[in-house]
This record gives structure tokens, sequence and C-alpha cells, in this order.
């Protein structure tokens, strides 16, 4: 890209290039998917990552998500923007794996792993990080995948409207809820702070 | 100062990398990236479930089986597949007592929906009980459980658990 290119260009040709590769990964080509997959690995594991707080669980989520959409790439219509749709199906996602979890038994205690003594500042920062990740996992699934979009991806109300399929009123509502009742639960790390 | 909530959501929710190893998965799980050439990824994948057992010794029982699936060809030629694949390792076997099977079952058999077939499981014989491991390539880790209302399916774990826990999987 041309470093003096205004950002309305840059832009349009970053859009070019997405329409290039998804038309690519759409014909077969395995490159282009896995440069897709590579493109958005990251931020799809991280989603999966916060909704679950379990590795392992996120790491099944993310392979479910881009089998999903290698299989079903060929019905995205433009009519949203690329990540609006990604994100759905990974919300969908979260969701069916929420909605297993009651038919299945968990033989493992697989949740974030714990810091254990932390004599560091780093790892009381981490240990607080845990912490509030911890909470935010036990949070209502709809709150929780509100939050892990406004937070996580850095999403506008409107754009989490368009992943979650409902008024921007409600994602302000779900996020109202959902930052009461992370104050109270992390209202014990104010004064660790 | 205090950390508003905010900025704490933030640093906690922030992007994290994912493992190397969810290429590995995604792309053992995907069907054939060629639609022309109209070969399904399942004999590959049934032929290392099979040497997969194979490493466990002794003679080889393979069984196909396509549960739901939506088409009966499919079903049809995965079974054709698994006899051949059976023949040879029989042949190639030393008759000792210890047997596996390969199973090509459904990504999502748990849900009970009709799905492309995605993975092909070995489990070995070898260990009967009320728990039986199945373990399949694109690395879900299911254990099948008896109790009183029958047979139970928990899954356990993504690939890299998967991989430490199971023994045969983890010669392949």
């Amino acid at each position: 890209m041309h470093p003096a290119a205004h950002p309305e260009e840059q832009a349009a040709l970053r859009q070019r290039q997405q329409h290039a590769l998804l038309t690519a990964c759409i014909g077969g080509d395995r490159e282009a998917f896995r440069d897709l997959f590579l493109r958005y690995q990251d931020r799809v594991y991280s989603i999966a990552l916060h909704f679950t707080a379990d590795p392992a669980a996120a790491m099944d989520i993310a392979q479910d998500v881009f089998v999903k959409l290698f299989s079903s790439l060929s019905t995205f219509r433009y009519e949203s923007s690329f990540e609006a749709w990604l994100f759905r199906l990974t919300a969908n996602c979260c969701h069916d794996r929420h909605r297993k979890q009651s038919r299945l038994v968990s033989l493992e205690e697989s949740n974030l792993p714990d810091s254990g003594n932390s004599a560091t500042e780093q790892a009381e920062r981490l240990d607080r990080a845990r912490q509030v990740q911890r909470c935010v996992a036990r949070l209502p699934v709809d709150l929780r995948m509100t939050i892990i979009l406004r937070y996580t991806e850095g999403l506008s109300y409107e754009e989490i409207a368009t992943i979650l399929a409902c008024p921007p009123g409600t994602i302000a509502s779900r996020l109202n809820r959902a930052h009461r009742e992370l104050a109270v639960q992390l209202e014990h790390l104010k004064e660790g702070v | 100062m205090p950390e508003s909530l905010e900025s704490r959501l933030a640093g906690a929710l922030a992007p994290t990398q994912a493992p190397r190893e969810l290429w590995d998965c995604v792309s053992a799980a995907i069907p054939p990236l060629a639609p022309k050439s109209g070969r399904p990824r399942w004999p590959r994948l049934a032929m290392a479930a099979a040497i997969a057992a194979l490493m466990t010794g002794g003679v080889l029982y393979v069984r196909a089986a396509a549960y739901q699936h939506e088409s009966a060809g499919y079903s049809a030629r995965l079974t054709a597949e698994a006899i051949r694949i059976h023949q040879q390792l029989n042949t190639a076997s030393d008759g000792e007592k210890q047997s596996a099977s390969a199973y090509a079952i459904q990504r999502h058999i748990l849900d009970g929906q009709p799905v492309t077939i995605l993975s092909v499981a070995v489990f070995s014989a070898a260990e009967p009980g009320p728990k039986q491991v199945r373990t399949t390539t694109t690395g879900a880790l299911a254990v099948s459980e008896w109790n009183s209302r029958g047979r139970r399916w928990a899954m356990v774990s993504a690939p890299a658990a998967h991989r430490r826990a199971c023994s045969i999987c983890h010669h392949v």
C-alpha cells in the first residue's frame, strides 16, 4: 500500500483485497483459506476464550467456527461486513457450546489456570485480570457475549447489534446490566489497585 | 488512582493469541478444498486411523459406520474403503490379540444432526469397560459412559489435551 494514500483509498484497497481473498476461498483455494484463517484466528479464539474461560473449549469453538466458515462461505452475500458475519458465526458457536454443556458431563477442571503465589506486581495484575475474566465468564450468556464484543473487539453498540441481531437499545441495556453485575462482583478488587 | 471498571475490562478481555496448533485442527477437519476433484477426505483419515490402530499392535478390525448421514452413498463408499484397509492391514498383521477399530463418525454426533462426516475415530477394543475413549483426528475427544439410562457421551477436551490424554492418538 502506498504510504501517502488517503485513508479512504486505503480502506477501499483493503476491501478489494478482502473481496479477492473471499472469492479465492469460495473457489476452493486452500492457501487463500489459510490466509483468511491467519487473519482472524486470534480474534475468533479470543472471543471464544473469554466466553468460556477455558482454553480447551475455546480451541473447540474456534475449530468449529472455521470449519463452518469454510462450508458456508459461499452463502456470504456482502450484505453486512465480513467481520460482522464471522463474529455472528462465532457468537452462535459459543451459544451452541453453552447449550450443549447442559447435556454433557465435564470431566476436566479446565478453567483458566491459577497464577499461584504472585510475588511481583505483574503477577498480581495477571491475577486480577483472571478474576475479571472469571467474573465475565459467569455472566448470563447474552450479557457475556455483549461485553466480550465490546471489550475484546472494541465494537460500537450498532456493530454489536448487527452481530447479535437485536436493536442497539438492547445492547445498551445489556452493557448497563453487565457493568452493574461486574461492579458488584469486582468490588473487592478496588482496594488492590 | 483507582482503575475504572471499563479499563479493567478492556485489559482483562484484550485479544489473545490463538494456539499454533489451531490450524492443524481446522485443516484436518475441513473437507477437500478442491470441489472439482470430487474426492472426499475420509480415505486419508480412515487410513491414518487404521495406521494408528496398527501401531498399537496386532490384528486390526476395521469397521466403518456413518451415523444419520444424509448421503447413503457416502456411507457406502466409506464402508468399502474401510473394508479395503481392513484387508490390507490384516494381511500385514501378526495376529496379536489386541484389536482396534476405525470408525467414521460425525463430528457432531452429539447433536444428532445430519452433518458431513469430518473425522475418523480410533478406539481400542483392548480398553473395554464402562468408559471408552473415542478419539478423532479433528482433535475432539469424547468418552462414553454407561449409566442406568444407557450410554452417555461426554466431550472432554480440545486437541492439545486430547493428544496428552490419548495413548493411541499420541502415535499419529
